[in-house]
This record gives structure tokens, sequence and C-alpha cells, in this order.
């Protein structure tokens, strides 16, 4: 198998044409699948026979959720490979992966809490799956934090790689809390590959809004690897023959 | 649409303020990004013209902490 493509999708130079031609694509397609999935799951999918017109919040809470851990993992898997292979573009992909995923598992938070006030009669609980999100909230936050603590970008790249790697036994953790304690937050009801106990009309939008959230994330992650790729190849011969 | 419809029952502010943060959060991740990579081209291009001129290059004013 060929791998040139991969060896050179990996240098800066390729990396930032790359997801300079690919923003835009991602971007786009996100949108209208957005509002084709949130026309559906605000005015079209049927009631819920127990929580009624609340469960529409799932269109925007699952996939949030969904990719508050995604992005994290995705994080840890970059400053690994950075870390152990000391590939410079796997450390500004971590690092782009860090304010998307901390605004994300935010609005997770923030649209659970107001889902659970009408379910559950409280905005909050110190319940396994609550209080492990906020712990990635808080994984997110110290990652950046950490960072900005450093003015060298090899140092600030080394030690937020070793928090973000610590930090992936949470992920588990946030996924498998439903099923390992007793927990007040419903279990899964929706698997891509099993068997889902939603019903299809009401698991369709939400898939499709899953993979929206999926690409806007890609179309950030985008402009984010093209500022950190700039910021740390600001001596490098490329930028001046770059049309920027 | 009738007001009803928008109302969804009693859960109507419930609905619409999770649609609504949404939206802000969204634009806000796409609005940090494209900031930041704008800042970072503008400052590729004043050390690009800088260079040219044969000055020195002026030193990023954007990257104080490198935070994500």
């Amino acid at each position: 198998m060929n791998w040139i493509w991969f060896h050179k999708l990996a240098s800066p130079p390729s990396a930032y044409v790359f997801a300079t031609r690919l923003r835009p694509w991602l971007f786009w397609v996100s949108v209208v699948m957005m509002l084709w999935a949130a026309y559906q799951g605000l005015f079209v999918v049927p009631l819920d026979y127990q929580q009624k017109d609340a469960f529409r919040i799932i269109y925007v809470h699952v996939p949030v959720a969904s990719l508050s851990l995604l992005v994290y993992s995705m994080m840890a898997i970059a400053a690994a490979i950075g870390l152990i292979w000391r590939m410079k573009l796997a450390h500004a992909v971590a690092a782009a992966c860090a304010m998307p995923g901390a605004i994300l598992t935010t609005l997770a938070l923030a649209t659970g809490s107001i889902w659970g006030k009408p379910m559950w009669g409280a905005w909050w609980a110190w319940d396994a799956r609550l209080t492990s999100e906020l712990i990635l909230l808080f994984l997110y936050l110290g990652y950046m934090a950490l960072r900005a603590s450093f003015d060298d970008i090899g140092r600030a790249d080394r030690a937020s790689a070793i928090l973000a790697i610590v930090g992936i036994v949470n992920v588990p953790i946030v996924k498998y809390s439903v099923v390992w304690w007793n927990s007040l937050h419903q279990g899964q009801t929706l698997s891509l590959f099993g068997k889902s106990e939603i019903d299809p009309s009401m698991a369709t939008p939400l898939v499709v809004m899953i993979f929206a959230f999926l690409l806007f994330f890609g179309a950030v992650l985008c402009d984010g690897l093209r500022a950190e790729i700039l910021r740390r190849e600001r001596n490098a011969s490329w930028l001046s023959e770059l049309k920027v | 649409m009738t007001f009803e419809a928008l109302k969804m029952g009693d859960y109507g502010a419930y609905v619409w303020s999770s649609y609504a943060l949404a939206l802000l959060a969204l634009i806000a991740m796409a609005a940090i990004a494209r900031n930041a990579c704008n800042r970072e081209l503008k400052a590729a291009q004043r050390r690009t013209q800088a260079n040219r001129n044969g000055q020195p290059a002026p030193t990023s004013s954007t990257s104080a902490g490198a935070g994500a």
C-alpha cells in the first residue's frame, strides 16, 4: 500500500492547504444537515409518550455529549502520537481540539441541566454521569490552562500531552457510568451498530444531527489547525511562498 | 405555525432555550477558531511584507501563551 499521501499530509504545509480546502465543504454540508435535523426534531417527529415535547432537547444534547467524548479521545490520541513519535502536527491537532471540546462539553452540561429540570425536578444532581462529564470539562480547561502557562511551545506540547493522556481514563467512566452505577441519567437508547431502543422516526434526525455536529467540529478543527500551524511555523520559508 | 406548537405543552422554554444555547455555542466555536486563524494569517502577512522590504520581521502579537 502506498503511504506517501499520508506522510505528505503529516507535513505542515500540506496539512495547511488540505485544511483550507476542506473547511468550507465541511461547514456548509454541516449547516444544511443541521437545519434539516433541527426542523425534523422540533416540528416533525412525534411526541415521546413519557417525556412529551421535552424529549426534543435530545437533538442537541446527545450530539454534543457524544462529541465531547469523541473530541477528548481524539485530543488524547493526537497528544500521544505527538509525544511518542515527536510529530509536531499531532500536537497541533491536539491543541486545536481543546477549545471546541470545552465548548461542546459546556453545552452538553447546560442542555442536560435544562432537560433535567422538567424531568427530574432539579437542574443538577451529583450523579455519576453528570459528575464525570463535569470532570471532563475540567480536564479540557486544565489542558488549555497548562498550555497557556508555557511560553515555549515544545514544553507546552509535552506537558499538556501528559495531562490529556492521563485524562483519557475519564472517557470510559463517562460512557459507562449509567451502566456501572445506579444513575438518574437514562441509559443509552441509540446505537449506531447494534439495536436501538428509539423509534426510527425519532432516530433518523438524531443520527443526521450527530453527523452534522461532527462535520461542524471538523470545520472548526480545520481553522484551529491552520492557526496552530501558522503559529508554529512562523519562521518557515514555505509561509512566504504561501499567498497569505 | 401556531403559538401552541411553539409553546410545546409546558416545555417550550426548555426546548427553545436549549436550541438557542446550541446556536450560540456553534457561532462562538466557529468565530473563535476563525478569528485565531485570521490573526495568525495577518501576522504572517506582516512578517512576509517585512522580509520583502528587508526590515526585521515583527514578532507575532498573537501567540501569547499559545493557548488552544
